[in-house]
């Protein structure tokens, strides 16, 4: 088979400091950047979670973004095939059992050591990622400290940055590729063998409303099904997901 | 778009625009033909290139970010009407909700919503974002027109096909 030529990282721009690596690709893309460009930044000011959360980002973390072009842009199995990638590299590198909690964030056990947003911009999707490499918990403020974890902390020992970026790009390539060529069952089974949330009790609210059940299983869309035996199971695209008791320890 | 142009002198033009306006102290770009470090020192730029000749090379624009793409315009069905309480009048365009997500109406709770009702707003121009399973998916008006009502609450689930708001064509 013919060696695929590789789309993620053959432009890598690297910054001290940003406010988000997210919004310095788009500038980029609004200027003609090209596909698979990546934004690096050692410390990032302003990064982003879920609703305008803001994630601490201090130098010794992962903080990057890419741009992809895929044909629908605001299909979310982009973010799905990028946190596979992730969770695998981070096995690859450090050894340790790197799960995923639905729908992309990177958990060990039962902390969280990174995670993913995408912003669609037709005809772009954003990917950001964050991953906490080396960053001592203290740092980081009480309520994040409580449910954080950084890579090192989990192995007992000060992880090369360098080789976790290197293994991030090449498998996050290989994953978005997988999807891009259609092989999206095969995205999804690698997220199913990654995940910490199937099989354990959850509660997920949406903005007023609360669903209680088991997470039974994603579907063809990346959507989490919850239900039990009482109830056929409800379709979850959105909302904050609580895994009810011990999910995500070994 | 040739593989040899990765990298072009518009987008160093580019990136040196973006770091003198961004909160930017240093810069690296590393690409197969060139590595360049832009630093910005007392409100100066230095740049660096390690390989000129390449970086001197002309090349055609990058690839320009085409025309975003329009958000969903639907006719308004019977029961999209019912569900926005009033009869949308013949002359207002409807923007719809293209995926199942969450409604947000400004990129963060501290920011000002993307349009409030009365604003004007340009054909693709960015109106709000439904978030389904992080991946925030923002949404542009098809039309230029005045935005006479927003019909969802921020934070809120919304459907497929969902009226969000309705706008008043300006021709």
């Amino acid at each position: 088979m013919p060696e695929r030529a590789r789309l993620i990282g053959e432009t890598l721009l690297r910054v001290d400091r940003v406010g988000s690596t997210n919004d310095l690709l788009r500038s980029l893309a609004q200027h003609g950047a090209h596909e698979g460009t990546v934004a690096l930044a050692r410390e990032q000011t302003g990064g982003r979670g879920r609703m305008g959360r803001t994630w601490a980002s201090p130098p010794g973390g992962l903080w990057l973004s890419i741009l992809l072009r895929p044909d629908d842009p605001a299909d979310p199995r982009v973010g799905l095939a990028a946190a596979v990638g992730v969770a695998e590299a981070l096995r690859r590198v450090s050894g340790a059992e790197v799960g995923l909690k639905w729908p992309n964030d990177l958990v060990l056990h039962g902390r969280k050591v990174g995670g993913l947003l995408v912003e669609s911009v037709p005809p772009w999707a954003v990917v950001g990622i964050g991953v906490n490499v080396n960053v001592d918990r203290a740092l980081f403020p009480a309520e994040i400290r409580a449910v954080a974890i950084s890579l090192a902390e989990a192995v007992g020992a000060e992880v090369d940055i360098e080789e976790v970026l290197r293994a991030v790009l090449a498998e996050v390539d290989e994953a978005h590729a997988a999807y891009r060529a259609g092989r999206i069952d095969d995205v999804l089974a690698r997220w199913r063998r990654f995940s910490v949330t199937l099989g354990q009790p959850v509660r997920v609210q949406s903005g007023e409303r609360i669903i209680e059940g088991i997470a039974l299983d994603i579907d063809a869309d990346g959507a989490l099904l919850v239900g039990d035996a009482d109830h056929p199971p409800t379709r979850v695209v959105g909302g904050d997901v609580t895994v009810l008791r011990g999910g995500g320890r070994p | 778009m040739p593989m040899e142009q990765k990298f072009d002198l518009d987008e160093i033009r580019a990136l040196l625009k973006i770091a003198s306006e961004a909160d930017i102290t240093e810069l690296t770009v590393e690409s197969p033909r060139l590595k360049v470090t832009i630093k910005k020192a007392a409100g100066r730029l230095e740049v660096h290139a390690s390989n000129p000749a390449a970086a001197a090379r002309p090349g055609p624009a990058g690839a320009g970010a085409s025309p975003a793409a329009p958000g969903a315009l639907a006719a308004v069905t019977p029961e999209e009407i019912a569900a926005a309480g009033e009869t949308v009048p013949d002359h207002l365009e409807t923007i719809s909700a293209p995926m199942v997500g969450t409604f947000y109406r400004a990129s963060s709770p501290d920011a000002p919503p993307f349009v409030r009702e009365g604003d004007v707003v340009e054909a693709g121009q960015t109106v709000c974002i439904i978030e389904a399973m992080k991946l925030f998916n923002e949404i542009q008006s098809d039309v230029s027109g005045r935005v006479v009502r927003v019909l969802s609450e921020n934070g809120n689930p919304v459907e497929y096909g969902q009226p969000l708001m309705l706008v008043e064509p300006l021709s």
